[in-house]
């Protein structure tokens, strides 16, 4: 029975994979041990108290070197929850690789980082990528173009990083997208995003679905994992999971851990996922998302819980809105919000913690760690 | 007995000027030299003891007898027109003009808000705290009667604005409680803007490459 006795603060043993996700409301990271000290971290989201990537702070409790142990960073997508705090875990994982998206790699995409330098307005997804370029740009040798030290740009059926002779057991990452197609559309939601001549300067918001998040399957030893990031499905079958589920490039396999894709939406499910991807009964750990409409909903769970026994929450929202309570203020101030504001709630709580360990890599022996307000399904 | 004085014109002098520096040579001080001026601001003029002030001088003035002369603070009067003149002994000083009461307004609390939607007679904004930037995140429901009507064109999704919320002194002594919504203003994207961010991306191109459409790679 998963709980919270176990020591948090424990690094895995040598041969021992470990897959942690992180979430406190708004926003996620996934932190991946591979064995052998070898590490990756997916996204990113940052402490409130102390403004530093939880991913970091989690390694550097375990007492891992992270200029040497992180191996790979994947930023999925571009929005704000996901990437928060990646320009600090690249300046500090100095062994690292950095991959994104393709659809990234665009000119329409450097306009729009290009624009949020210059109207200092910077939303922290473009502040994150600004910085991003320029660690690259700096961790270049001279006269070499930073292209060859990253990003990666990462599409679908593509491998990102592998380990064979050496360490407890070989590990291959795969990326599962995005699709050519999917790319197509980024490049026009990117163009409609531009700024126009004459219009005001302001803050980028991104409203449209997800289609070009980077879905990663991990294959160490005798498990499989499948990272959903927040892809979503979409009516085109070129994009979406109906281009994953269909593609016969991509590895073969079930997989045993998933990582469920858009804080468990209706709109990022699909059953053939369940069917075609994963053993029965997989590990499912998914991030809880209190903005706008608050996911997971009630039938979401539900419906996840009728997928998997095994299915968990970084996080739990105190309050019907999906939110938390607000902390109180000077007693003047909560008349006047009390008087003025409609609705309002805090968008973060605890920093939840999922962790999954399984030594020898056996999927039987997976062992699930609930921390700081995560719970089961 | 010198007659020819600097004219002086307080408008031109910065005000809160704080140093205490001459405004005129010593010698004689005709009326018409005197500019209407701010009548919180104070001059000080030193004359011979035994000298009766004219009335272009008076009313307010502060007397302090130094040895044989007088030092007399004082600020300048137009009711008299006729011609008058008064003896200097030294140059006369503008004084630091006494503190204005002002109405004060005590934040207590700041946040920069993002707008997200707008929608009807209220909108929804992503609220930061500035206070204590180590709270969460708030996602607020503000009725659109918050914002001033000069604001209500930034209304919208991506817009930036500060939401202060304290107390107002006024100058009766009276506190009350104000809520102050500002919208942020930059300027629009110009041309040269745009070819700015051309010149931008090309660069980050040719540093890390370009996709097509196509294939991606």
């Amino acid at each position: 029975m998963p709980g919270s006795s176990a020591d948090l603060h424990q690094p895995p043993v040598v041969d021992e994979i470990e897959v942690s996700l992180f979430g406190p409301g708004v926003g996620e990271s996934a932190v991946v041990h591979l064995g052998g000290g070898d590490w990756i971290i997916v996204d990113s989201c940052v402490e409130r108290t102390t403004g530093r990537p939880i991913a970091l702070r989690y390694l550097e409790d375990l007492g891992v070197d992270v200029a040497k142990a992180i191996k790979l960073i994947v930023v999925t997508h571009w929005h704000d929850d996901h990437i928060n705090g990646v320009a600090a875990i690249l300046r500090a994982a100095q062994s690292a690789r950095i991959a994104c998206s393709a659809a990234l790699r665009s000119e329409e995409f450097y306009k729009l980082i290009a624009a949020s330098e210059r109207a200092m307005m910077v939303s922290p997804g473009s502040a994150e990528f600004s910085a991003i370029f320029e660690i690259l740009t700096k961790r270049a040798a001279p006269g070499v173009r930073p292209e060859s030290v990253g990003p990666d740009w990462v599409q679908a059926n593509r491998r990102l990083w592998q380990r064979q002779g050496s360490g407890p057991c070989p590990v291959d990452i795969f990326s599962l997208s995005p699709s050519a197609a999917s790319m197509t559309l980024a490049f026009r939601e990117f163009a409609q995003m531009l700024p126009q001549e004459g219009t005001t300067k302001r803050r980028l918001i991104a409203q449209t679905p997800n289609e070009v998040a980077v879905v990663l399957w991990i294959e160490a030893g005798d498990i499989r994992i499948l990272l959903g990031a927040d892809l979503e499905n979409t009516c085109n079958p070129d994009t979406g999971w109906q281009a994953i589920v269909t593609s016969d490039a991509r590895p073969t396999g079930l997989a045993h851990v998933f990582k469920v894709p858009h804080h468990g939406s209706a709109n990022a499910d699909h059953p053939d996922v369940w069917v075609t991807m994963l053993v029965i009964n997989p590990h499912a750990v998914l991030t809880a998302f209190s903005r706008g409409h608050p996911l997971p909903t009630a039938a979401d769970i539900e419906r996840l819980k009728g997928r998997t026994p095994n299915a968990y929450c970084t996080t739990r929202a105190t309050r019907a809105d999906g939110g938390w309570a607000p902390p109180r203020r000077d007693a003047a101030v909560e008349r006047t919000l009390k008087e003025v504001i409609r609705t309002r709630k805090a968008l973060t709580g605890p920093m939840g913690h999922i962790r999954l360990r399984a030594r020898h890599f056996t999927p039987d022996s997976i062992q699930v760690d609930l921390f700081n307000g995560a719970y089961r399904l | 007995m010198k007659t020819a004085v600097n004219r002086f014109n307080p408008v031109q002098d910065p005000p809160g000027e704080t140093a205490r520096r001459p405004i005129s040579k010593i010698g004689v001080l005709p009326q018409e030299q005197w500019s209407p001026d701010d009548p919180t601001v104070l001059y000080e003029v030193i004359v011979p003891h035994q000298v009766a002030l004219p009335g272009w001088v008076e009313p307010s003035m502060r007397a302090v007898t130094e040895g044989t002369e007088s030092t007399r603070t004082t600020s300048q009067t137009f009711g008299s027109r006729a011609s008058a003149e008064l003896p200097v002994l030294r140059a006369v000083r503008r004084l630091p003009p006494f503190p204005r009461p002002r109405e004060r307004f005590m934040v207590l609390q700041q946040w920069e808000g993002t707008v997200v939607t707008v929608s009807g007679e209220e909108f929804i904004a992503v609220m930061r705290d500035l206070t204590n930037p180590s709270r969460p995140d708030e996602e607020t429901t503000l009725p659109i009667d918050e914002v001033p009507e000069s604001d209500r064109r930034l209304l919208v999704s991506g817009a930036v604005f500060y939401w202060s919320l304290g107390y107002k002194e006024t100058l009766s002594g009276q506190r009350e409680r104000v809520a102050a919504l500002r919208f942020r203003r930059l300027p629009v994207w110009t041309s040269s803007d745009l070819r700015d961010l051309q010149r931008k991306a090309d660069e980050y191109a040719r540093l890390f490459g370009r996709s097509t459409p196509a294939t991606g790679s």
